[in-house]
């Protein structure tokens, strides 16, 4: 554990994951629909999507790796703490459905998926 | 009639054969995060590696001879030393990227671990760099390499703001949420790519193995002028549809999956069937160049027999070098770093090597005692010039570009 130097580099820290979290969920997404729409074959899907669940793993360990240095941005650190750890189930759940090739996961994923990388890129401008 | 047809596909093959792992990754990484605001860097890229690819090339018709084998004998041996040193380092840096671009090509087509397609991909570039004769491994890449056009059609099938990308490519600009350092950094890494070391050294050497005279200079250059432009719009392309796709939604590119993905989005299935053609004729044509640059440089600096052109028991030494360069980038590859990482260090790299590569053929291409009456003419002399003026900057905002913006962060 390190802390951050100060509110505004903890901050920084913050956009820079929830960034990086809204670019993985999108790019699973934007695999998903073109899998659905038979746009790309499986396993360059599966490939992709496979990518950003691993991409999102290192981001969730860096950001939490950095200790809040005031009360507030303890508050921070669980926001986008839960958020990363949600955007993480849910790749996680778009690769299950994708290899087990079910068309009604997947369309539920696209979903909260589009509806996960909305909230973490407000949240990252509300900060910006 | 023959030699219409030895200039379309030279020039077809230079089209195909220009993109490399280095051009994909960075312009696909910068299209997403710039727009098209640095296609002026490309543009640049592309006039320098056309002025210093024509000097060789001319060198090596004229002389008969490749670019290392005289930079020792014109500059001795301690500059010659310098510029193996430098020129080889980056060489081998890209070939080990080449490799893994070709093993995550074939993960995308195959969803097989790329880890596992490195040793067999290490092992199919040897055995074609030692059996497949030079003509063959040239063209039947380059042309494969074509399949990349693609991105141009997507950007057409994508139907996008013609007008703004215009405006992004004629008004540089630095995006609100980047900072001029990393902008100047990226510009740094695009410059990299598009003007590879490997590339001149490649053209020059491949012009002593097909035998070139100076009755070729006219079908050198066209493949120069006209084929290297043309293969630099194909990285403008992969670059203008990641801004199209990928800008606007705030995603980071850095998979090679990501860069083809707006193909099957435009084109569907074989639009992706076309680019994972693509992406292999590519990464593993350049693997087969750069695997060939750095036989090239060592044995041509070292006085060796080298070459396609000859029996490989007769080049027994370059072909040991091409051996074990293929075993060391397997061995780097296996201890798991990211090839997509090692390729965007290798395109900054190759910029800082850029000075000690293209000052010394500026020198012998203007040495009448090799060049004769081909000498370097004032054009060629003052785009040289300025060229190294360039890449010196380049060559010297390039390390503590990458210190200070945490490598593009």
């Amino acid at each position: 554990m390190a802390p951050a130097l100060d509110s505004g580099a903890f901050q920084r820290n913050a956009i820079h994951a929830l960034d990086s979290a809204v670019s993985d969920t999108r790019t699973s997404a934007l695999a998903l629909q073109n899998y659905l729409a038979a746009r790309v074959p499986r396993p360059y899907a599966d490939t992709v999507v496979t990518e950003s669940e691993d991409a999102i793993g290192p981001v969730e360990d860096s950001f939490g790796a950095v200790d809040p240095p005031s009360p507030s941005d303890k508050r921070l650190r669980d926001e986008v703490g839960a958020l990363l750890s949600d955007a993480g189930d849910e790749l996680a759940a778009a690769r299950i459905a994708l290899r087990r090739n079910d068309p009604a996961e997947m369309m539920q994923s696209v979903k909260t998926l589009r509806g996960l990388a909305e909230r973490m890129e407000q949240r990252s401008e509300g900060l910006s | 009639m023959k030699k219409l047809f030895a200039i379309a596909l030279g020039i077809l093959t230079a089209i195909g054969g220009f993109v490399d792992i280095g051009d994909l990754v960075t312009n696909g990484l910068v299209g997403a995060r710039f727009g098209l605001s640095l296609v002026w860097v490309v543009l640049l890229g592309i006039i320098g590696i056309c002025v210093f690819a024509e000097m060789s090339g001319r060198v090596a018709a004229v002389s008969g001879r490749a670019t290392f084998d005289l930079v020792r004998e014109r500059l001795g041996p301690r500059v010659g030393l310098l510029n193996l040193f430098a020129s080889m380092a980056v060489t081998l840096l890209t070939f080990i990227a080449e490799i893994g671009g070709v093993a995550l090509a074939l993960q995308l087509a195959t969803r097989v671990n790329p880890y596992l397609w490195i040793p067999v991909v290490g092992a199919a570039v040897w055995i074609v760099l030692w059996r497949v004769k030079f003509a063959v491994l040239e063209n039947a890449f380059g042309l494969a390499g074509l399949a990349l056009v693609v991105f141009a059609v997507t950007l057409w099938k994508l139907d996008p703001d013609w007008a703004d990308l215009w405006r992004q490519a004629s008004r540089p600009f630095v995006p609100h949420d980047e900072s001029h350092t990393t902008y100047f950094y990226y510009a740094v890494a695009l410059f990299g790519a598009a003007m590879t070391p490997y590339e001149v050294f490649f053209f020059s050497s491949g012009g002593v193995e097909e035998g070139w005279t100076s009755d070729d200079l006219g079908t050198m250059r066209a493949n120069v002028f006209i084929g290297f432009p043309l293969g630099g719009l194909l990285s403008v392309a992969i670059a203008a549809v990641a801004a199209v796709v990928y800008l606007p939604q705030g995603v980071e590119v850095d998979t090679l999956g990501q860069i083809g993905m707006p193909v099957g989005q435009a084109l569907g299935v074989l639009g992706i069937a076309l680019v994972l053609l693509g992406f292999f004729a590519a990464t593993f044509g350049a693997a087969c160049e750069t695997g060939l640059s750095v036989g090239y440089s060592i044995a041509q600096y070292l006085g060796w027999q080298w070459g396609k052109f000859v029996a490989p028991l007769k080049a027994a030494r370059f072909h040991s070098v091409v051996l074990l360069s293929a075993v060391v980038a397997v061995g780097v590859l296996l201890t798991t770093i990211d090839p997509i990482m090692l390729t965007e260090y290798s395109v900054v790299f190759s910029a800082v090597a850029l000075p000690l590569t293209y000052f010394p053929i500026l020198v012998v291409a203007n040495d009448r005692t090799y060049m004769g009456r081909d000498v370097n003419g004032r054009l060629a002399n003052t785009l040289g010039t300025v060229y190294l003026v360039v890449v010196l900057v380049a060559a010297v905002a390039a390390i503590p570009l990458m210190i200070v913006t945490k490598a593009g962060q």
